[in-house]
């Protein structure tokens, strides 16, 4: 019975230290898994402040190139508007424009300090060379609308329009 | 060069002497058709170039239009263009129709040069503008429903189709200039509105009874109508103008008033579908008019030259003219008729210090300002009613704010509490609301109509 009891609690012993050593060794698989555990979720959170740091650069990139964009389609319509304006701009140089204004000055006389056409003022002066300039050289709709603000002048306006244009047929009259 | 001007009757002589003070003769042609006729075959018989200013509605006349149609004119003015809004209509009126085939084919054939005038592009809604610039071009505006279809843009809110003010005004642009007081650089003295002056009217007086009684029947139907009303039903607008239009004559014109009453069914509270013809005398005192009166007399104890402007009416102006004369005030007054230029040349010159205008006829085209030119005009501008229209009233105020103008300007409206006034105001305010870039009032809508009313019955 002895015999059998001393080798019962030897196996017992032996089974004891088996364990512990098991034990050991989990609890050394466990430290290691633990500390695997944090290096990759560290990992995995640098990679992903990496990933929120390429989208932001790549989300300024695309509003960057946007506004480029916005501003490449204003520049090109502002480029357009101006070059409709440089066409719309009356043209001054022309002989019968030279002749309208030389014309005005005639009849209204010369401010000698500004050089500017007495009785008229540069408004009215803008608006009577606008309309000249339609009649000189027409667009595609013939004639003129003046649709300035009540009280600045519009009939005197028209009354020197009429003026130079009148002058100008008799000059083309007497020419031809 | 042949030139022909076209403008409002009152202002065809008006318009010919400014344009002889710079310088171009016209011939104004006056008178009755015949009359015309016998002006322009004698002006056209001289070997000389025709300058003729004349009305608008002289085209109606077949002698004298089968006359302007025989020469090649070389330049058509047309003042206040916006006037020739008739094209707009369901039906076209004649004068429009007229001016339309006498311009597009003198452009057309004679390759004659047209210029138009105004200071108010639109007055009413922009479908207006189609009407003036079919005649300027009309192979890009051919019709309205073109214009509509082509300038439309759908508002997906309202459900209305509003017109493409930006594409339009870029089509427009290599013809038409256009500007603002101030974008000129003209510094002008300021134009102040003053607060608006309120009356109550005494409920003892006899008038204040009759009115409130007018006012009270007026909208019955109407109020009846507007509680049942979904969001989809309609509202007769004509019969509620028809019926603000009683009551602004009723508040403002002295006198004997007629108009249809319906009678009230006293049980159902309803209107009967026919009505009977009455009239009512309204006898002094009339507490608007009064006001007006006073107001401006203060004015005068200042110093100070007035106009006084009726929305639409005569007899307010004559009644005032009556009390202005007995107090031995120095009077005069722009009606259908008067003779516009000699009236603004005494008020020019301060031989008259009060002028009274109806608006329909001297609203547009007078030079009525206080400026170093003449020793007269005014700076002070009473409004006894208002118009449908703020634009109109703009026009009207400007008569006084003019390039030229040398002291500030102010503007005085009497209105009376609990009254017709009130709606006007609000139908204004709504119009100035709905302001566009181009235009500054536009149509009143249906829905528009139903808010204002609920509002003020």
């Amino acid at each position: 019975m002895r015999i059998i009891g001393a080798t019962t609690e030897r196996g017992q012993v032996e089974e004891v230290s088996t364990a512990r050593e098991r034990l050991a060794e989990l609890q050394e698989l466990k430290v290691l898994v633990r500390y695997n555990q944090a290096n990759t979720k560290s990992r995995v959170t640098e990679l992903r402040e990496q990933i929120a740091a390429l989208d932001n650069q790549r989300r300024s990139a695309i509003e960057y190139l946007d506004a480029m964009q916005q501003l490449m389609d204003r520049l090109s319509r502002e480029e357009l508007e101006l070059q409709a304006k440089l066409e719309e701009e009356p043209d001054l140089t022309s002989p019968e424009m030279q002749r309208a204004l030389a014309k005005l000055k005639e009849i209204h006389g010369v401010d000698q300090n500004t050089g500017d056409i007495l009785n008229y003022k540069p408004y009215q002066l803008q608006a009577i060379i606008f309309i000249l300039d339609r009649h000189f050289r027409p667009r595609k709709t013939k004639g003129a609308i003046e649709g300035d603000d009540t009280g600045l002048g519009k009939t005197a306006i028209v009354a020197g329009l009429l003026q130079l244009m009148e002058n100008e047929e008799q000059f083309q009259g007497a020419s031809n | 060069m042949d030139v022909l001007w076209l403008t409002k009757q009152s202002l065809t002589k008006t318009s010919s002497q400014e344009c002889k003070s710079w310088g171009f003769t016209m011939f104004p042609v006056l008178g009755t058709s015949p009359q015309k006729c016998g002006t322009f075959d004698l002006l056209a018989s001289f070997d000389q170039p025709l300058h003729i200013t004349t009305n608008y509605e002289s085209v109606n006349n077949k002698d004298f239009f089968n006359r302007l149609r025989s020469r090649k004119w070389g330049v058509i003015v047309i003042d206040e263009v916006h006037k020739l809004k008739g094209g707009a209509n369901s039906t076209p009126t004649t004068v429009w129709r007229n001016t339309a085939d006498l311009l597009i084919e003198q452009v057309t054939v004679h390759g004659c040069f047209p210029v138009f005038m105004t200071g108010s592009i639109v007055n009413n809604k922009l479908e207006e503008i189609w009407a003036y610039l079919h005649p300027l071009d009309p192979e890009r505006f051919p019709s309205l429903r073109h214009f509509q279809r082509t300038f439309g843009r759908k508002n997906w809110v309202t459900g209305v189709l509003e017109i493409d003010q930006d594409r339009l005004l870029g089509l427009l642009a290599p013809n038409m200039i256009r500007r603002g007081k101030d974008e000129v650089g003209e510094q002008l003295p300021p134009k102040n509105y003053m607060p608006d002056e309120w009356i109550t009217l005494d409920p003892k007086d006899e008038i204040t009874e009759l009115y409130m009684d007018l006012q009270r029947k007026a909208f019955i139907g109407v109020k009846k109508d507007l509680d049942s009303m979904d969001d989809d039903a309609t509202l007769s607008i004509g019969n509620v103008i028809q019926r603000i239009h009683y009551l602004r004559t009723a508040l403002v014109a002295p006198g004997t008033f007629r108009f249809n009453e319906y009678s009230i069914d006293d049980e159902t509270g309803e209107r009967s579908v026919s009505f009977i013809e009455r009239k009512m005398t309204f006898k002094p005192p009339y507490p608007k008019l009064d006001a007006v009166f006073e107001k401006v007399c203060e004015l005068r104890d200042q110093g100070e030259n007035v106009i006084v402007y009726s929305a639409q009416y005569n007899r307010p102006l004559e009644y005032l003219y009556d009390l202005f004369t007995a107090c031995g005030h120095s009077c005069d007054k722009i009606v259908g008729g008067s003779d516009t230029s000699a009236v603004q040349r005494r008020f020019q010159q301060n031989e008259t210090q009060i002028l009274l205008i109806n608006m329909r006829t001297g609203a547009e085209g007078l030079n009525l300002h206080r400026c170093d030119r003449w020793p007269g005009g005014a700076s002070h501008v009473v409004f006894i009613d208002s118009w449908w229209n703020p634009e109109s009233e703009r026009q009207a105020e400007d008569r006084t704010w003019r390039i030229g103008t040398n002291r500030p300007v102010f503007i005085h409206r009497v209105h009376v509490e609990g009254t017709i006034d009130e709606l006007m105001i609000a139908i204004k305010n709504h119009k100035k609301k709905i302001a566009s870039g181009i235009a500054d009032a536009e149509e009143l809508r249906v829905g528009d109509w139903k808010d204002l009313l609920k509002k003020f019955i």
